[in-house]
């Protein structure tokens, strides 16, 4: 009684009246009780990540501008996001009514056919690879090259200029990338706690980075862009007037174009290079606390997130710049060789930070929101490989969990070789630089969608004991996400298809598609004859 | 006399929405057992009148969830190696009792849903998520129970697992081995499969009993 006395007193000394310090008070405790599976916070920032939010949003705003004028471009990102809730929710939903390792892997192949499940999972997998050995390369030529690049021209130091150009040639770029690649695979086999650490305290910053650059833009006039624009890149370029001669170097191009809702349609796709991918968590649900809230909070906040930084920054990048210089940078070649600026938001922002301390911190945060995705990649794939050695479809030692990091060490590994394999073709091929897999990817999510739109049907046990089981008028939710999923992505697919401003349709990237699909058949039909044996 | 019927309804759904929040703070180990629960307390967190909780901690007490003691209040139950017994032993009653009703209504995609359970169970337990783990043990549980076809044997079954999930905590340690726990299962549906009921019976059987050691010896530790 006297246990249950201070027990009582304990808990009433934590209590300081209102929600607010209750619930602190419980969730530390819960926190503490199951210190390592992820909980909804961990889950939401997993699948930001897991977007390559800001590499994605460098490539969002220049293909916006590319294709529609900038005055369509948050319309456009509304839009999108609205329509991405169809695939964000089918997945959601998918991951409650089947709460394994594999992603599309248990899905589809659950719901439709084992070799269309492993297909989907395949195409996953050699993409998130071929993902991370880019984000390797990426890393430096892009991320720190950037950062160094604005440092030199901020405090007009030519070392800075020299060190840019020096870690972007390929032997220096591949060294950098083998680092990052080691690192993150180190980073995801000590254990799911540190690595939920280490995600929370990288957000943070990445947070604070944004924050800077949405106050840094946000208390700067057009006219004092263009001076600054001006005072830091005349003497590189031997103008006076640098702002008005790169918009007048662009010729052919209409740099004001009137809006249509044609236009802001074709934001969509642009928009789709990001905002439907806050679904990374799919591929770990079984490491996930309270798997229901988790995944759709997870998901659908992330996609808020996600959404409304987009948003933000593209509205202040479009009021700051000037839509003119937005649309001459994103149509001219991105490597001109005489501009020392690539058309990135994070380039034109870092202008802007004349603090150095405050550029680095930018910088790192914004390698953080941008790079951080490799880690989610690794860990999702991983996860695959143990899917597939449970049903015997890869020999067992890739199902092996450390028994005490309680990772699956050996399928790192090898999504770790095969990611370094990627990254050694990025570096020393230029031509492979420009791959596209959003077709690759849709693809396998059309696949999910038409899963999810038959899975009441075909499985209605499943549907009927699902916590996720809800209907919509009568009819299953599942199956209505599923549709509109299959809908919007024969929309979006239309123009990766048919428009080659997207830079999707490219023979290579359609060739390197079908090499991976082909792969994967090839793959799946030697295992099924080799058999390595179910793992139960 | 249409105000006082709809007050009446609006009280019966804010004493359901209370029970669930408190319920939920105790399964999910936020609310420890022997937690005093103060009604004014929890009326305030939640902004609602001391009527309505008053009513879900009376419910919650006929659940077993939460036991009051005269001047003293309200307290999350604590349970002894022997309330474990006792559940147990009741659990081993009725699922055996389930099992023998399913035999005659089990079909083969009923076996693909067990397996699927059974797989995502394992999935949990390779990674140490023993909270999902446990998870989707109670529902491979729950859907034999189902299978009887009772929907009052469901009910009394519910309940009973309802006062173990305030241990899910402890949960967390108690199996050395999980994939043991996974296996069970496994070979719990093979022989279903099989057709070879008794074998079926006596895993399920030995499976509770593991379970019920393992609690018993774990609560008989922290009271030594």
């Amino acid at each position: 009684m006297l246990e249950v006395r201070r027990l009582a007193l304990n808990r009433m000394s934590s209590f300081r009246g209102g929600k607010l310090s209750l619930s602190l008070s419980l969730t530390s405790r819960a926190a503490s009780a199951r210190p390592w599976a992820a909980q909804a916070i961990d889950v939401f920032i997993y699948n930001v990540y897991f977007t390559s939010f800001f590499l994605a949003l460098v490539f969002l705003y220049v293909t916006a501008f590319s294709v529609a004028p900038p005055r369509d471009l948050i319309p456009g990102i509304l839009v999108a996001s609205a329509v991405a809730v169809f695939p964000i929710g089918t997945y959601a939903l998918m991951s409650i009514t089947i709460p394994r390792f594999g992603g599309d892997y248990v899905y589809v192949g659950r719901v439709l056919h084992p070799l269309l499940g492993f297909l989907s999972s395949w195409n996953w997998v050699f993409w998130l690879c071929f993902w991370i050995g880019f984000g390797a390369y990426s890393f430096a030529t892009v991320g720190l090259s950037g950062l160094l690049t604005a440092l030199g021209l901020t405090l007009q130091a030519p070392p800075f200029l020299e060190l840019s150009r020096w870690i972007s040639t390929p032997p220096i770029t591949f060294v950098i990338g083998t680092i990052v690649i080691a690192g993150i695979a180190l980073l995801v086999s000590i254990g799911l706690s540190f690595f939920l650490q280490v995600q929370r305290w990288t957000f943070s910053l990445a947070v604070l980075a944004t924050m800077a650059m949405v106050i840094t833009l946000g208390s700067t006039s057009h006219e004092a862009f263009v001076a600054r624009f001006n005072e830091v890149l005349g003497p590189v370029l031997n103008s006076a007037d640098p702002y008005h001669a790169v918009i007048a170097r662009v010729q052919g191009v209409p740099l004001e174009r009137s809006s249509s809702f044609r236009s802001v349609l074709a934001v969509i796709p642009a928009a789709f290079l990001v905002l439907p991918w806050t679904i990374g968590s799919a591929f770990i649900t079984p490491e996930l606390r309270e798997v229901q809230h988790s995944q759709i909070r997870g998901m659908l906040g992330a996609l808020l997130f996600v959404s409304a930084t987009t948003v933000l920054l593209g509205t202040l990048l479009v009021h700051v710049a000037g839509p003119q210089l937005l649309v001459a940078l994103a149509v001219q070649d991105p490597s001109g060789p005489s501009l020392p600026l690539r058309p990135y938001f994070s380039d034109l922002t870092y202008l802007l930070l004349q603090n150095p301390v405050l550029l680095v911190v930018s910088g790192i945060g914004f390698l953080c929101m941008g790079w951080m995705y490799m880690a989610q990649n690794m860990i999702n794939n991983s996860r695959v490989l143990l899917s597939w050695a449970s049903d015997g479809l890869a020999p067992p030692m890739l199902g092996r969990i450390h028994p005490r990091l309680r990772t699956p060490v050996p399928a790192i590994f090898a999504v770790s070789v095969v990611a370094e394999a990627f990254l050694g073709i990025l570096t020393f091929s230029p031509a492979l630089r420009l791959l596209s897999s959003i077709l690759a990817l849709t693809l396998s999510v059309a696949l999910v969608a038409l899963s999810a739109a038959v899975l009441p049907y075909r499985r209605p046990h499943l549907f009927a004991a699902s916590p996720a089981g809800w209907r919509l008028l009568g009819v299953p939710l599942l199956s209505l996400l599923g549709i509109g999923t299959l809908v919007a992505l024969a929309m979006v697919d239309g123009y990766y298809l048919l428009d080659v401003r997207y830079g999707a349709n490219s023979p290579s990237s359609l060739g390197f598609i079908l090499l991976g699909l082909a792969s994967g058949l090839v793959y799946y039909f030697i295992a099924r004859r080799r058999d390595w044996g179910e793992d139960r | 006399m249409r105000g006082s019927i709809f007050a009446a309804i609006g009280r019966e759904a804010l004493a359901d929405a209370v029970e669930r929040a408190i319920r939920d703070a105790i399964l999910s180990g936020r609310l420890a057992p022997g937690e005093r629960l103060v009604e004014a307390r929890i009326s305030q967190e939640l902004g609602v009148s001391r009527a309505p909780v008053r009513e879900a901690l009376a419910r919650l007490e006929q659940r077993g969830l939460v036991v009051s003691q005269a001047n003293r209040g309200t307290f999350v139950v604590r349970l002894t190696p022997d309330d474990i017994r006792e559940i147990f032993t009741l659990r081993r009653v009725l699922e055996g009792h389930a099992l023998a009703s399913a035999l005659v209504r089990i079909e083969p995609k009923d076996l693909v849903y067990l397996e699927e359970l059974t797989a995502a169970m394992r999935d949990a337990s390779k990674v140490g998520n023993v909270e999902a783990a446990m998870e989707r043990d109670l529902e491979f549980h729950a859907y034999l129970v189902k299978l009887s076809g009772s929907r009052r044997l469901l009910a009394m079954w519910s309940n009973l697992v309802d006062q173990l999930r305030s241990l899910s905590t402890k949960f967390q340690s108690l199996y050395p081995d999980l994939s043991l726990l996974t296996k069970s299962h496994q070979a719990t549906v093979e022989a279903l499969g099989r057709g070879d009921h008794q074998r079926a019976a006596d895993l399920l059987e030995a499976h509770l009993k593991e379970a019920e050691s393992l609690l018993v010896r774990s609560l008989e530790g922290d009271h030594a």
